[in-house]
């Protein structure tokens, strides 16, 4: 599986829907039935423990589709 | 990871009381968030919690709680050699809520009875402690575990007003013949101790005017020095994380799968996260209890109140092998593997 494909399915589990519904182009917040700030944190979790990126709440509250979160976490620190 | 053993000791009974004062959250995040926020409801899984009146503490729950299982325990007071109470939220700074209970509960004065400041990890601690003194002192020790965090929870902080409930318990331990043994497992974490507390009140920053002025703070909460702060994110990480670990390790070294558990009993601090807990460590959610969505997130007590609210009528009549872990201010974490039933256990008290 492709890096791109693995980052929708772990979004997915933490958004408790199909990654088959989601793209890089979901705009998360409104896309996403019942989204609020824990799914959000769940995602800045697992940037950390999977791909060793720390993202800031502040930089997050800027991001608005999940392709926004991939490129940050593709992001040289 | 220290494993703690004890052997040859039992639950002989669990009780637990909550306040009459029921809120209805739906209402509550509609009024302080709008409508737009109702999510929150469905991801906390928190649809009700109750809280205590004015005038009523964490202590008098769990007196309540205590009476009615020293009653339909049919035992005497002075069968009682140990009593600890574990709780955030004592009625005064001295003296501790124990001295008070051995009065009320005319138990004896030859008594060890102490308190044990802990917020959502105590349960476990608890039950650690009191084996140990059951076993020390060949008698029965009473655990009561009761919080009332709602006093200190400021109602326009989103991060933390539509969480909590208030709750007591008790809890009976003995020695038992029976060779089966109870594992612990602790974690302390001092580095994280920011991330969830009380600013002023205690000895460091006493209680001034300003500590009682209600502020918008940094992270856009408005509160007083006097309430609860909690970085969500944070709480969160730590949650997702270490706590899975810590009970994975527990259940590694004591050669238990997770399908010999018959319940995960976690601290009941939102559903989501409990969700993400027990992925973690492959269990079902029919196996994880869930007691959060009448009473709010109840700090330590959330576990006996859990355990009488939903297992009740399993543990009145056979014996069960529950994994249980709480966790929170410290950051603090204690876990553990025990069998527990048959056994005591009235209903829910409602304290009027």
């Amino acid at each position: 599986m492709d890096k791109a494909t693995v980052f929708l399915d772990q979004i997915a589990d933490i958004l408790e829907v199909e990654s088959k519904d989601l793209t890089m182009e979901t705009v998360f917040r409104q896309a996403i039935p019942g989204w609020d700030s824990l799914k959000g944190f769940s995602i800045i979790v697992m940037a950390d423990e999977e791909y060793g990126k720390k993202i800031e709440v502040a930089d997050f509250l800027n991001m608005k589709t999940i392709g926004d979160i991939y490129n940050a976490i593709l992001e040289k620190r | 990871m220290s494993l703690a053993v004890l052997e040859h000791v039992e639950l002989l009974g669990v009780s637990a009381c909550v306040p009459s004062l029921e809120i209805d959250n739906s209402d509550f995040v509609k009024n302080l968030l709008g409508e737009t926020a109702l999510s929150i409801v469905d991801s906390t899984g928190i649809k009700k919690r109750r809280i205590v009146q004015e005038g009523v503490t964490s202590l008098d729950l769990c007196i309540r709680a205590a009476e009615t299982l020293i009653g339909e325990l049919n035992i005497s007071s002075d069968e009682i050699g140990g009593l600890v109470f574990v709780t955030a939220t004592p009625d005064h700074l001295l003296p501790n809520n124990s001295s008070l209970c051995q009065e009320i509960l005319w138990l004896h004065k030859s008594v060890a009875a102490f308190d044990v400041n802990l917020a959502c990890s105590g349960y476990p601690y608890g039950l650690w402690l009191s084996g140990l003194m059951a076993k020390s002192l060949n008698k029965k020790v009473l655990l009561l575990d009761g919080q009332s965090h709602s006093q200190y929870v400021s109602k326009e902080d989103p991060a933390t007003s539509v969480l909590f409930g208030d709750a007591g318990s008790a809890s009976i331990i003995g020695e038992s013949s029976r060779k089966s043994a109870w594992f612990f497992a602790f974690e302390t974490d001092g580095s994280k101790r920011d991330v969830l507390s009380i600013n002023s009140g205690g000895y460091r920053n006493r209680v001034s005017s300003n500590s009682l002025e209600y502020k918008v703070m940094p992270d856009g909460g408005k509160r007083r020095d006097i309430d609860l702060y909690m970085n969500g994110l944070e709480v969160f990480a730590f949650a997702s994380t270490s706590v899975p670990k810590l009970l994975s390790e527990l259940l590694r070294q004591t050669n238990t799968t997770p399908d010999e558990l018959d319940y995960l009993i976690l601290h009941q601090a939102n559903l989501y996260m409990m969700k993400r807990i027990a992925k973690r460590l492959k269990m079902d959610m029919s196996k994880v209890p869930v007691s959060l969505d009448k009473f709010g997130n109840t700090s330590s007590t959330s576990i006996p109140l859990t355990i009488v609210s939903e297992l009740r009528n399993t543990i009145v009549e056979r014996n069960i092998l529950a994994a249980m872990e709480g966790f929170g201010a410290g950051l603090s974490t204690g876990a553990a593997l025990i069998d527990i039933g048959p056994c005591v256990c009235p209903e829910v008290v409602i304290y009027e």
